[in-house]
C-alpha cells in the first residue's frame, strides 16, 4: 500500500518517468474535511471525507501528456496514461520550475484540526438558535465544517514543495415562504483560523430579513444600481476576470487582448491578486505549478496592468508566469486567480444608498454567469434586492431583471464604498454603485 | 467486491448501513482556440459509507479502501452524535442484481487519434468561417462502475458510460465578443461526435451573424421556446422544485406544493424518470438501490408526483421514486432529476406561431437557474416573430419567470418532442450530474426578457 504523505515513493515515480520522457511533474492534494449539516433548524447529518489523488504530467517529444488517478494502487497505469497520450498532446512551450526559495505565509491553524465534530455541531447549534431568536418563522439550514488541505508539486527540475492550508467556515442560509410567495437570505464566511463571527452572519441575515419585510414595484429603466460585495463579484469581477485570463489573452478572444496599459474604466476602480493576505483561504505560498507567488496588480486606476497566466500560456505570450496556476487533481493547470482586493473609495455605504433618488440594491443573482461572459455582459434576476427611493431602501424587489455590461458599467462608476468585505475566502471587495444598468420587470 | 463489502457492515450496530465503491475512468480531450488545451486520461478508486442510527446520519468517503470496518464504524460514530433527528428510510424490495453498462457505441472503441481527428475536423471549420475569433471545444467520456451494498440484504453492480460534447464558436469585432455553440451527450454512444459537421459549420456562422444583430429591449413578450430551451425551462421552472427535498422539511412549502394543486393547463403533462431507457439520466437502480421509475409530476395541469430518495419518501408517506443520486462516491446520494420533459400536445410549430403578432423565438441554451420560485435560462438563439413568422436574429437573450405565473402562461404546445442529452444539473455542490431534459415547441405569454 503507497501512501501519498510518503515522498519516497514521490521521488522513485518521478525518477522512473524521467528515463521515458523529457522532463516531468507531479501534482498531489489530499484533504479532509468535516461538514456537519443542519437542516429545517436541525442538526441532519455529520460527514467525514478523506480524499487523496496524484496528477502526473510529461512533457516527451516537445508535447505535454497528462494523466490523474485516485488509486494509488495502480501508480503504472498513471504513467503509461501520461506516457502513451502526450503523443497527441498539445505542444509544450512551458519549462518546468527549479527549486525556488518561498515567502513564509501563515494559512495554518493547528487548533482546527483539534475541533471535534461535537465542537462544529455546538458552533452550528449557536448559529441556528441565534437566527431563530430573531427570526422563528423562517426555516435554517447551516454548515459549518473543518477542512485541512495539503498541496504538493515535484518536478524532474528540481522542484520539491508542499505546503499545507486549514480552512474553518460557516454559512447560513434561511428561508421564508408567505403564500406563495418565497425569500431567501444567506450569509457565511471562511477563514484559515477559527473565527467565531455567528453574531456577524446572524445579524446580517436578519437585516436581510428586515429590509425584504415589504415587496414594492421595482422601478424600471436605465438606473443607478449599488451591488453588494457578493454582486460585485458575479457581476462585475467574472466577466474582467475571463477577460484577464492568459488563455483567452493569448488566443485573442478577450475585449482585454490588445488593452495593457490602456485605461479601460473609471479611474476610481483598482483590482490586485494578493496571495500573501494572511490566514485568507485564497492565498497560497505557491501556484499549483510550485511557482512562488507573486502580488499581481490587475487594474490600476482602471488601466490595465498585468494578465493572469500560468506557465504554458505565459510561455504562448512570452512573458513571465504570474504564478497563477490553478487546477484541480483531474485537469491541468489553467490560469486562475488566488485572492482578489478591490481598492476601496470614499463615502460610506450609507452615503451611497442617501445619495439615490430611484435605483435598486442588489445582492443576489440567478444566472449571473450565463450568456456572453467573455464580451462583458452580465443578464440576471434579482434573487435579493431591494429598491432605493429618495435615499432609503423602501422593499424588496421581484421579478426583476438587470442587465448591461461590466465594462460599461464600470465606466459609469458613480461610487465605491469605503470598507472593503469579504465574499468567500478568496475575494475582498466594497460596495460598488455604477449608473444606466438596465432594469426590467414584470407587471 | 461483495464479500470484501459486506463483511465491513456485518454485525455492526446501525439502524440502517450502505456501502459504496466505484472504480472509474475518464478522457478528455480540450481546444481552446486554434490549439490543442490539454488532453488527458483519470483514473481512480474512491468509496463511501452512509449510517442512519437514531435517526441522524453519518457519512464517510474515501480513496483508501483498507480497513472498511473502521469506517464504517466512524461514520457510526457520526451518526450517533446526532440527538434528537427522526430520520426514517421507506421501504424498498432488497435486489440482488449485476447491471451490464448500456452500450451503443463505446468509447473505447475509437482511438484517441480518431477522436481527436473529430475535433480537429471541427476546429477547423470554425476556424475557416471568416471573423471567427476563437474556439472552445470540450469532449469527455467515462466509465463508472459501482458496487453498492446495504443492510437490509441489497448488493448491485451496476456500470455505466457517460459521453459529452460542446462546441463553441467565438467571433469579434471592434472589441464586441459573440459565441454561438452547442453541446450534446450520450448514455454509452460514442458516435454522435463523429457525424457534427455540418451543426459546427452553422453554429460558426452564427456567432459571425450576431456581430450585426440588434439587442432586444428588456420587457415582456410571447416567446415560443425550441425544444432543447423548452427542456432547459421544464428544468429549471419546474423539475427542481419536485425534488422532494426542498418540500419535507417545510409545511408552507407542502401546502403550496399540495398533490392535485393546479399548475398549468389541461394540455400540460410532465414526466421524470430514470426508467425511461438509453438517454443520459437513465439507470436501472439510483445511488441508494431504489428501481428507477417513470414519474408523472404535472398530468393535465395538476400536480400529481414529486422526486424522493428513500428518506423524503419516508417523511412524506409517499413512495421511494429512484431519484436518489450522486455525481461520485465522494457525495450522498440527494434527490435528482433524471430524463425530464414535457409530454408533446397537438399543435405544429407554424400552429403555434400563427397568432403572434409580435414576439420573440428563442432556441438551444447557455444554461439555467432556479430559487424554486424564480428562475432565469439563457437562449443560445434569438429571433423576432411578426406576424406568425419568425424572422431576423437579434442578440441571444436570457429569459426569467415565476413559477407560480409562468408555467400557467404556457399556452401552448407543439407535437414535436425532442430531448436535449448535452446537459448536466448542479445541486447541493454535486456538479455536473448526467441528466437530460426535453420538449416539443411550446410557447408563453408575457416571459420576462432581460435586454442589453
Amino acid at each position: 500500500m503507497v501512501d501519498i504523505r510518503d515522498s519516497g515513493f514521490k521521488g522513485d515515480l518521478l525518477s522512473k518517468v524521467a528515463k521515458q520522457a523529457d522532463a516531468a511533474e507531479l501534482f498531489w492534494i489530499t484533504k479532509q474535511s468535516t461538514p456537519v449539516h443542519f437542516e429545517a433548524n436541525k442538526l441532519k447529518e455529520i460527514q467525514s471525507r478523506e480524499t487523496s489523488g496524484i496528477a502526473l504530467r510529461v512533457i516527451k517529444d516537445g508535447k505535454i501528456g497528462f494523466a490523474s488517478t485516485t488509486n494509488l494502487d495502480d501508480l503504472h497505469v498513471l504513467i503509461d496514461n501520461a506516457l502513451s497520450i502526450s503523443h497527441f498532446g498539445p505542444i509544450a512551450k512551458l519549462e518546468f520550475p527549479s527549486n525556488m526559495s518561498y515567502k513564509s505565509l501563515e494559512v495554518f491553524d493547528p487548533q482546527i484540526r483539534q475541533l471535534s465534530s461535537e465542537d462544529l455541531a455546538s458552533y452550528g447549534r449557536r448559529l441556528i438558535d441565534g437566527a431563530l431568536n430573531y427570526w422563528p418563522d423562517v426555516s435554517w439550514d447551516a454548515t459549518i465544517s473543518k477542512t485541512q488541505v495539503t498541496i504538493g508539486v515535484m518536478n524532474t527540475n528540481g522542484c520539491n514543495a508542499e505546503y499545507a492550508k486549514s480552512i474553518f467556515g460557516m454559512s447560513l442560509n434561511g428561508e421564508l415562504i408567505r403564500g406563495t410567495d418565497m425569500l431567501f437570505v444567506w450569509d457565511g464566511y471562511s477563514s484559515c483560523k477559527i473565527e467565531d463571527l455567528i453574531d456577524d452572519v446572524v445579524l446580517s441575515v436578519s437585516e436581510q430579513l428586515d429590509l425584504a419585510t415589504n415587496t414594492v414595484p421595482s422601478p424600471v429603466g436605465s438606473l443607478p444600481v449599488l451591488f453588494t460585495p457578493e454582486a460585485v463579484a458575479s457581476v462585475l469581477l467574472s466577466p474582467i476576470l475571463a477577460g484577464l485570463n492568459g488563455k483567452s489573452i493569448s488566443q485573442g478572444s478577450s475585449p482585454l487582448a490588445n488593452k495593457l496599459g490602456e485605461q479601460i474604466i473609471d479611474s476610481r476602480f483598482s483590482l490586485t491578486d494578493d496571495p500573501f493576505i494572511g490566514m485568507a483561504p485564497g492565498s497560497r505560498i505557491f501556484d499549483d505549478e510550485g511557482v512562488a507567488s507573486k502580488k499581481v496588480p490587475l487594474l490600476v486606476k482602471g488601466v490595465v496592468a498585468n494578465f493572469i497566466y500560468d506557465l504554458q500560456t505565459a510561455a504562448h505570450a512570452n512573458v513571465e508566469t504570474t504564478a497563477s496556476a490553478e487546477r484541480s487533481l483531474g485537469t491541468p493547470p489553467s490560469p486562475g486567480s488566488a485572492m482578489l482586493v478591490v481598492s476601496e473609495g470614499d463615502s460610506s455605504k450609507d452615503e451611497i444608498i442617501k445619495s439615490i433618488d430611484n435605483g435598486l440594491l442588489v445582492h443576489g443573482l440567478l444566472g449571473a454567469g450565463q450568456g456572453n461572459m467573455l464580451g462583458g455582459d452580465f443578464k440576471a434576476n434579482i434573487l435579493l434586492g431591494y429598491k432605493i427611493e429618495g435615499g432609503k431602501i423602501v422593499g424588496r424587489v421581484k421579478d426583476t431583471m438587470i442587465s448591461g455590461n461590466a465594462y460599461t458599467a464600470l465606466n459609469n462608476l458613480i461610487e465605491i464604498s469605503n470598507k472593503a468585505e469579504w465574499v468567500g475566502g478568496s475575494l475582498l471587495t466594497p460596495f460598488i454603485c455604477c449608473d444606466g444598468i438596465s432594469v426590467a420587470s414584470s407587471k | 467486491m461483495r464479500n470484501f463489502i459486506e463483511d465491513a457492515i456485518k454485525g455492526q450496530d446501525a439502524d440502517y448501513l450502505e456501502v459504496t465503491v466505484e472504480e472509474n475512468q475518464a478522457s478528455h480531450i480540450r481546444y481552446q482556440g486554434k490549439e490543442l488545451d490539454s488532453i488527458g486520461n483519470t483514473n481512480g478508486k474512491g468509496g463511501n459509507i452512509r449510517a442512519l442510527v437514531g435517526g441522524g446520519w453519518g457519512f464517510v468517503c474515501f480513496n483508501e479502501l483498507s480497513e472498511l470496518r473502521d469506517k464504517v464504524e466512524l461514520a457510526i460514530h457520526q451518526a450517533r452524535l446526532i440527538n434528537g433527528a427522526n430520520r426514517r428510510l421507506a421501504h424498498v424490495e432488497p435486489v440482488v442484481d449485476i447491471v451490464k453498462p448500456y452500450i451503443v457505441k463505446d468509447p473505447a472503441t475509437i482511438s484517441i487519434a480518431d477522436k481527436k481527428r473529430y475535433l480537429d475536423e471541427y476546429n477547423e471549420i470554425i476556424w475557416s468561417t471568416p471573423n471567427i475569433q476563437s474556439s472552445v471545444i470540450g469532449y469527455q467520456d467515462s466509465r463508472k462502475k459501482r458496487y453498492f451494498a446495504n443492510s437490509e440484504g441489497t448488493y448491485i453492480e451496476q456500470e455505466r458510460i457517460d459521453v459529452t460534447l460542446r462546441v463553441m464558436a467565438i467571433a469579434q469585432r471592434n472589441g464586441d465578443v459573440q459565441q454561438a455553440g452547442f453541446s450534446v451527450g450520450s448514455l454509452g454512444d460514442v458516435s454522435l461526435i463523429q457525424t457534427l459537421h455540418n451543426d459546427v459549420a452553422e453554429i460558426s456562422q452564427k456567432a459571425v451573424d450576431m456581430l450585426t444583430a440588434p439587442n432586444v429591449e428588456g420587457n415582456q413578450y410571447t416567446v415560443v421556446l425550441d425544444p432543447i430551451l423548452a427542456g432547459v425551462f421544464i428544468h429549471e421552472a419546474f423539475g427542481h422544485l419536485s425534488e422532494a427535498d426542498h418540500v419535507y422539511e417545510n409545511n408552507h412549502l407542502q401546502e403550496i406544493m399540495v398533490l392535485g394543486k393546479r399548475f398549468g393547463g389541461q394540455h400540460l403533462n410532465v414526466v421524470d424518470g430514470g426508467a425511461i431507457p438509453s438517454l443520459r439520466g437513465s439507470f436501472k437502480y439510483d445511488d441508494e438501490g431504489t428501481t428507477a421509475t417513470k414519474t408523472y409530476l404535472i398530468k393535465e395541469g395538476e400536480l400529481v408526483g414529486r422526486l424522493h430518495s428513500r428518506e423524503t419518501a419516508a417523511k412524506m408517506g409517499e413512495a421511494a421514486t429512484g431519484n436518489a443520486r450522486s455525481i461520485g462516491y465522494n457525495f450522498p446520494p440527494i434527490v435528482r432529476m433524471t430524463n425530464t420533459f414535457i409530454e408533446p400536445g397537438g399543435a405544429t410549430l407554424n400552429e403555434i406561431l400563427s397568432d403572434i403578432k409580435e414576439g420573440i423565438y428563442v432556441k438551444n441554451w447557455y444554461g439555467g437557474m432556479t430559487s424554486m420560485e424564480m428562475f432565469t435560462f439563457s437562449a443560445g438563439e434569438a429571433y423576432r416573430i411578426r406576424n406568425g413568422k419568425i424572422e431576423e436574429m437579434v442578440r441571444p437573450v436570457m429569459l426569467s419567470g415565476n413559477l407560480f405565473t409562468t408555467l400557467k402562461n404556457l399556452d401552448a404546445i407543439a407535437n414535436d418532442l425532442a430531448m436535449n442529452e448535452g446537459g448536466g444539473c448542479g445541486k447541493g455542490g454535486q456538479s455536473p450530474l448526467p441528466v437530460s431534459n426535453g420538449s416539443p415547441h411550446i410557447r408563453i405569454q408575457k416571459c420576462l426578457v432581460g435586454g442589453s
